[in-house]
């Protein structure tokens, strides 16, 4: 069986057009295949190769200001007329509810990502061969004991048809190659390679520059396994995109969705310390803070051209100059704030998940007027910590209080990186620790990282995320140590 | 899918020698509500079934929701053309021979009675007050689980699960409080009296204090100890343990914990039906040779002495474990015969931490966990919660919270916050007088 979205188009066009479909409000069928394989390997032996075909059909109705769901993965002209009556069945005696919806464009349109090579499309054994060739060549190392390793591919396919007449059909690839090193003398370190989820094909795997990272893994798991603890105090601290991307995934991603500001996810993921008054009106950070919410952006994790409510997506400033602009809305949220259109950051992770406002590729732009480098940070730092790569994350739930650690933790003295430092975790506000960025880099420091798992909503869902930023310097940050707890 | 159809074929249609499957059918409703409305109602129906051939101890494992003839048989092919292009698994175990296990039944969820029930309560409890804002999500989920494999293995299953969570919160956002409850039945009076205890909680907070950071005397809930053994699980693999990669290297068999430290796993447990065998995957045990192995009362803890890792046939074989356990279908640790009332009657100066939120590792070494504080944290003085004040970070190692418990009540079935929502993660634990609790910092969130 494959995905055959001609068949199924006719089956949900003729129930778009039949009486039962009229007795709704609204109603919207998407059709969702996601391809998933897993290969993970533990030092050179194959852990496991789990290849998952997730299909299926949901429908989702608007009667009578309340919501109804259903989905199966049976799919059939019988089923939609079942899983309609399951959602409608739901809603139709409950008393009148609030949720109303944007009213937006109308599309029909087909959108396939464009990738050189599908990973789907490569035999299995070609791509144990290169994982097992790369693993043999880590613990070649002298200084690596153990590594473990896995490739996640994932190929998306949707079709999305509602009652307002749009007719929207996309394809997606993503992938995640993720290694990790440890070195257990005289105690358990570990370290990353720099691989990152990305929103392309095979190619972006095999042109990885493997040989160089090794050597690079290598040396830097030495050294961080002789590097000193770092003493507790206030540390300037430059934050590399490789770290950085987490703690604007963390405080401004999740703070600035409007479901969480108007309570949605009170439950669960939590809401926000942000409001829609506070838009134009709250500091969120110091005027070198501008921060985009961007679907369109080129590989990025959340790209897309029409989000899971048939709404074509955009670039939109969320912070400007430290100022809070605009929050991230889906077609529900929007109506419920007043506002006439949604900006696009709908998102169902699967079939039978109920689409939720998620989070765009939520970046932080690089410096505008000045192509400051790494060594211009450096210097402009003096005195501090260089943060690379992304370690343990926390954060409350109203985005306030949070904490990260890294992988890797350079001392900086005069402008120059003199040695390691480790068990280093940083703590603070997300307000007071953006207010501190005093500077961020050109362009030629910008990065494009992310995640495969950003979790949110009941029942819980996954979403892919992309996140850029330059290397950033921040003032007089709160550094624990994480041996001794504080 | 009938099973003996889905038997037929496999048989009919796998080429290997060796093979397992495992298919789950899902029966489920959530309503989920926010500020005093419905938002979402769904229901889902769904089957998959997970193909793992075996071909010269070479594995392939492919997964399918769709269960067409067509689509399992080409989930067959996929599974078999993953197995040939593989390399020999080093950790082959034949399979589990000749075990039957049948606790089926035909439980079906009666969909319309169950959401106009709770619908009918909550629009009955929606703005009743109009100071009080209620949140929440409630799920009723049946799954059938059948595993069976080429050496005439066959075991079935049913597991319901119901569970219930709500907030509370007032209009100004300034106070907050939450419960949840799980259970194997279906019963509108859980969610009824979960309810009135939030009520009862929501009065714990007419009086909110600034409370500096610091190591404080705490009692943590079952909700909140719940998490944090359910994280410390992600610490007890044998073999991380063994390669060094664990806070528990080294100290199998020897006394890590007080006497009164009793931790174990019992899929018998009167508290909640839990999974009899194993078919899940946890974190760095991979048991895929011990798909459907039987799950049985186990000691993890015993009396303080570390008694048993997380393992899998091959390893403990291969090292000559006896002790060891299967991934767990659930946790129990060992409380008193005191009753939470009596117990809190008994705490002169703690404070109450009725959540843990955000849990994440900060070092694999000493186990230590980071997270905050949410929706509930109590001065206790002289046996009375008499007020509540602001949330903190925590950096605390779950392994420290066990050898610092002063003293415990009975033990509860919890619904611990963040990582109790699976079939997988039942926690049955006390609540804990637990010594030097670092709160590293305030958090401003309520």
């Amino acid at each position: 069986m494959y995905f055959n979205k001609v068949q199924y188009r006719k089956y949900a066009q003729l129930f778009l057009q039949s009486i039962k479909a009229q007795k709704v409000d609204f109603c919207e069928i998407r059709f969702q295949e996601n391809l998933i394989e897993d290969i993970s390997f533990k030092n050179l032996n194959i852990e496991n190769i789990y290849n998952i075909d997730r299909r299926g059909v949901s429908i989702r109705v608007l009667y009578n200001g309340n919501w109804g769901f259903s989905a199966s993965s049976d799919i059939s002209q019988k089923t939609i007329e079942d899983i309609f009556n399951e959602a409608f069945g739901m809603v139709e005696h409950l008393s009148e509810g609030t949720v109303k919806i944007t009213s937006e464009e109308v599309y029909q349109d087909e959108d396939i990502q464009e990738v050189l090579i599908n990973p789907f499309e490569v035999p299995i054994s070609e791509k144990i061969e290169y994982i097992s060739s790369i693993q043999n060549d880590i613990l070649k190392e002298k200084n690596i004991d153990f590594a473990d390793a896995s490739l996640i591919q994932v190929y998306e396919k949707k079709l999305y048809l509602n009652s307002s007449g749009s007719d929207i059909y996309q394809e997606r690839c993503r992938l995640f190659p993720s290694f990790m090193m440890y070195r257990v003398n005289p105690e358990l370190t570990t370290l990353k390679f720099y691989t990152r989820p990305v929103s392309e094909g095979y190619e972006y795997f095999k042109n990885f520059p493997f040989k160089e990272e090794i050597l690079r893994a290598n040396e830097n798991i030495y050294q961080k396994s002789k590097a000193k603890e770092v003493i507790s105090g206030k540390y300037n601290l430059l934050i590399d995109p490789s770290n950085l991307w987490l703690t604007i995934h963390e405080s401004i991603g999740h703070s600035t969705e409007m479901d969480r500001v108007l309570l949605y996810e009170a439950n669960y993921a939590g809401s926000s310390f942000a409001s829609v008054d506070g838009i134009g009106e709250l500091v969120y950070g110091s005027e070198k803070v501008n921060i985009v919410g961007d679907r369109t952006q080129k590989n990025g994790l959340a790209s897309v051209k029409y989000d899971d409510e048939g709404v074509k997506t955009s670039k939109f400033d969320i912070i400007k100059n430290g100022l809070l602009e605009d929050l991230q809305t889906n077609r529900e949220i929007a109506a419920f704030s007043g506002r006439e259109n949604s900006n696009g950051c709908s998102f169902a992770n699967s079939y039978s998940s109920f689409p939720l406002q998620r989070m765009p590729n939520v970046s932080l732009l690089p410096n505008q007027t000045k192509d400051l480098g790494f060594k211009d940070m450096l210097n402009i730092m003096g005195d501090g910590i260089y943060i690379k790569g992304d370690g343990s994350w926390s954060i409350d739930m109203q985005r306030y209080n949070f904490q990260f650690t890294g992988d890797l933790f350079y001392e900086v003295k005069a402008g120059k990186i003199v040695g390691m430092v480790k068990d280093l975790s940083y703590q603070s506000n997300t307000q007071d620790f953006w207010k501190s960025c005093v500077e961020v880099g050109g362009q030629s420091t910008y990065s494009l990282e992310g995640a495969f798992n950003c979790g949110k909503g009941q029942p819980s869902q996954v979403a892919p995320v992309s996140h850029g930023a330059p290397v950033s310097l921040f003032k007089d940050i709160k550094v624990l140590n994480t041996k001794n707890e504080n | 899918m009938k099973i003996n159809k889905l038997k037929q074929i496999i048989n009919d249609n796998i080429d290997s020698k060796e093979y397992y499957v495992v298919m789950h059918e899902t029966s489920e409703y959530n309503i989920r509500f926010s500020n005093n409305r419905v938002i979402s109602n769904r229901i889902l129906k769904a089957s998959s079934i997970e193909i793992i051939t075996i071909i010269d101890k070479k594995t392939g494992i492919a997964t399918t929701d769709d269960l067409s003839e067509q689509s399992i048989i080409n989930c067959i092919k996929k599974s078999h053309n993953i197995a040939l292009q593989s390399e020999v698994n080093s950790e082959y175990m034949p399979l589990i021979e000749n075990e039957q296990y049948d606790d089926s039944d035909n439980t079906k969820i009666d969909f319309k009675k169950d959401v106009s029930d709770i619908e009918t309560f909550l629009y009955s409890v929606f703005n009743k007050d109009p100071e009080l804002r209620i949140f929440g999500f409630i799920t009723g989920e049946i799954s059938n689980i059948s595993v069976f494999n080429s050496s005439k293995l066959f075991k079935r299953t049913t597991l319901p699960r119901f569970s219930y969570s709500m907030n509370i919160k007032n209009e100004k956002l300034t106070r907050s409080v939450w419960r949840g409850a799980v259970s194997s039945v279906n019963n509108i009076q859980i969610l009824k009296d979960l309810y009135e205890e939030l009520l009862k909680d929501y009065s714990y907070t007419s009086i909110r204090k600034k409370v500096d950071a610091g190591r404080y005397n705490v009692v943590l809930s079952p909700s909140a100890l719940g998490d944090l053994l359910l994280y410390m699980l992600f610490f007890l693999s044998a073999v991380d343990a063994d390669d060094k990669k664990s806070p528990f290297t080294g100290l199998l068999g020897t006394k890590v914990f007080p006497d009164n430290i009793n931790l174990y796993t019992d899929p018998n447990t009167e508290y909640i039906k839990s999974l009899p065998f194993l078919v899940a995957n946890f974190s760095d045990v991979n048991p895929i040779f011990d798909i459907g192995a039987s799950l049985s009362k186990k000691s993890i803890i015993e009396k303080g002495i570390l008694k048993g890792l997380i393992s899998t046939r091959y390893y403990d074989n291969k090292m000559n474990y006896k002790n060891n356990i299967f991934p767990v279908s659930n946790l129990i640790l060992e409380g008193s015969d005191i009753e939470y009332n009596d117990f809190i009657k008994n705490i002169d100066n703690a404070i109450y931490i009725n959540n843990l939120w955000y849990i994440r590792g900060v070092d694999p070494i000493t186990g230590l966990l980071t997270g905050v504080t949410r929706d509930g944290v109590y001065k206790i003085e002289h046996g009375k919660i008499v007020y509540s004040m602001n949330n903190f970070r925590f950096n605390q190692s779950p392994l420290k919270v066990l050898a610092n418990i002063e003293a415990m009540s009975m033990s509860y079935l919890s619904c611990p916050r963040e990582f109790g929502d699976s079939i997988v993660s039942n926690v049955i634990c006390p609540y804990t007088l637990v010594k030097d609790f670092n709160l590293s910092s305030v958090s401003k969130a309520i």
